[in-house]
């Protein structure tokens, strides 16, 4: 019983290390889902026994490249203090793991998975999971800020990198971060001291 | 968008055509907001604008030609009007702010065409997602040109004009998928000031917006 349960993770694991694959790859349109199961190296029985179909190991795959994001930026975050430097600490995080894994990366954001009847879906898993982080910024604002704010801007960053994820311009990534830095800290804290965190970021760099 | 009456009407043909053309590329838009890309057919396209299958395919090779012809013809009309703001600016900041607001009155007078560009340009697949991604790239020199630097400091590096753009985009998608394209305009002090802080600080965005 342990040992099949062993497989079946295991199992589990080479479907969606060859979903993230061949999704980021091909997008979610253009992959029809033998595609996904000839890499992983599994039957079409067993990838039916733990999935659904392709929407569903879709949407796994992205959650697992969701989840890897968020870890790379907790960490990050982890080792500075104070909201400003923590957005600057997780935006050169994201950035540097976007240019490290561009599949991943483009099965997030960039084009050819967007494209499709799950792009919408994708998009709020995504704000859903950053704008918390951002909305921390609000107790240093000197204003009350949209209740759209953190949402346009996730959506304005995540646009950015998309841009050079299908490009394949991983180099673009890691000088965006005092950019986007700017534009992220900007209505928390004003255009002078976001500059400010921004041009650190820069000296850091 | 009027037919014609049927039978022999004495009309030019190029004229008919041109009608014809223009009552398909509309009920393409309505058919997509009522059903969506997937269950919309050239069948139902050409019922509802009242023109023959054999018509429909004088005028477009396919659904997704019928498609693409609406998607650019919809950019074309948004970039219009955006332009006519753009003309009438005083300044800058004012420009931006009646540019968005004649886009988001488009928007909510044509929820059908807010569908097709902001939304069905996303589902439709790669092709018509790497048109979406130029047409959103068209109106960044719009924001671009002119914009100021905030007091006291420099302009605002190039990444933000195209993250403001998106991040507009963005939203009013969610909000058309959301049913809500009818009560766009309540959102433009939002809006206008996503765009305009970067420039101009948010003291002065709001100054701009509420005058």
């Amino acid at each position: 019983m342990g040992s099949s349960r062993t497989v079946e993770a295991h199992q589990r694991r080479r479907i969606l290390s060859a979903a993230t694959d061949v999704f980021g790859r091909q997008g979610f349109d253009q992959t029809p889902i033998e595609d996904v199961i000839a890499p992983a190296g599994v039957s079409r029985r067993t990838f039916y026994d733990l999935f659904s179909g392709k929407d569903q190991v879709f949407c796994a795959a992205h959650g697992d490249a969701l989840d890897l994001l968020d870890d790379e930026v907790t960490r990050a975050c982890g080792e500075t203090e104070g909201w400003p430097n923590e957005v600057a600490a997780g935006v050169g995080a994201a950035l540097a793991w976007a240019a490290a894994e561009p599949t991943m990366a483009s099965l997030l954001v960039g084009s050819l998975s967007k494209a499709g009847p799950r792009a919408a879906y994708c998009h709020d898993l995504l704000v859903a999971r950053f704008a918390p982080r951002l909305r921390r910024g609000r107790a240093l604002a000197e204003v009350t800020l949209p209740p759209t704010q953190e949402e346009m801007l996730i959506a304005g960053v995540a646009g950015v990198v998309a841009m050079h994820v299908d490009a394949s311009e991983e180099e673009a990534l890691a000088p965006l971060a005092p950019q986007l830095v700017e534009l992220l800290l900007t209505p928390y804290l004003g255009n002078v001291r976001a500059r400010r965190v921004a041009a650190e970021e820069r000296a850091n760099a | 968008m009027e037919r014609l009456p049927r039978g022999r009407h004495g009309l030019p043909r190029e004229f008919v055509e041109q009608n014809q053309r223009e009552r398909l590329l509309a009920a393409l838009a309505e058919c997509l907001e009522e059903k969506g890309y997937e269950r919309t057919t050239v069948a139902s396209i050409g019922k509802r604008a009242g023109v023959s299958k054999s018509d429909f395919y004088k005028q477009f090779e396919s659904k997704d030609a019928c498609f693409v012809a609406a998607y650019d013809d919809a950019v074309e009309r948004i970039r219009a009007r955006v332009q006519e703001a753009c003309n009438e600016r005083e300044d800058w900041g004012r420009g931006v702010v009646s540019a968005l607001d004649s886009l988001l009155q488009l928007f909510e007078a044509e929820p059908a065409q807010a569908q097709l560009v902001l939304v069905e340009g996303l589902r439709a697949g790669r092709g018509v997602y790497d048109r979406y991604q130029v047409a959103l790239q068209s109106f960044v020199p719009y924001l671009r040109d002119g914009a100021p630097a905030p007091a006291g400091g420099e302009r605002p590096p190039e990444a933000t004009d195209e993250a403001v753009v998106g991040g507009i985009a963005s939203l009013l998608a969610r909000r058309v998928l959301a049913g809500e394209a009818k009560k766009m305009r309540g959102l433009l002090p939002d809006i206008a000031e996503f765009a305009l802080t970067p420039y101009l600080g948010t003291a002065e965005a709001r100054r701009i917006i509420s005058a």
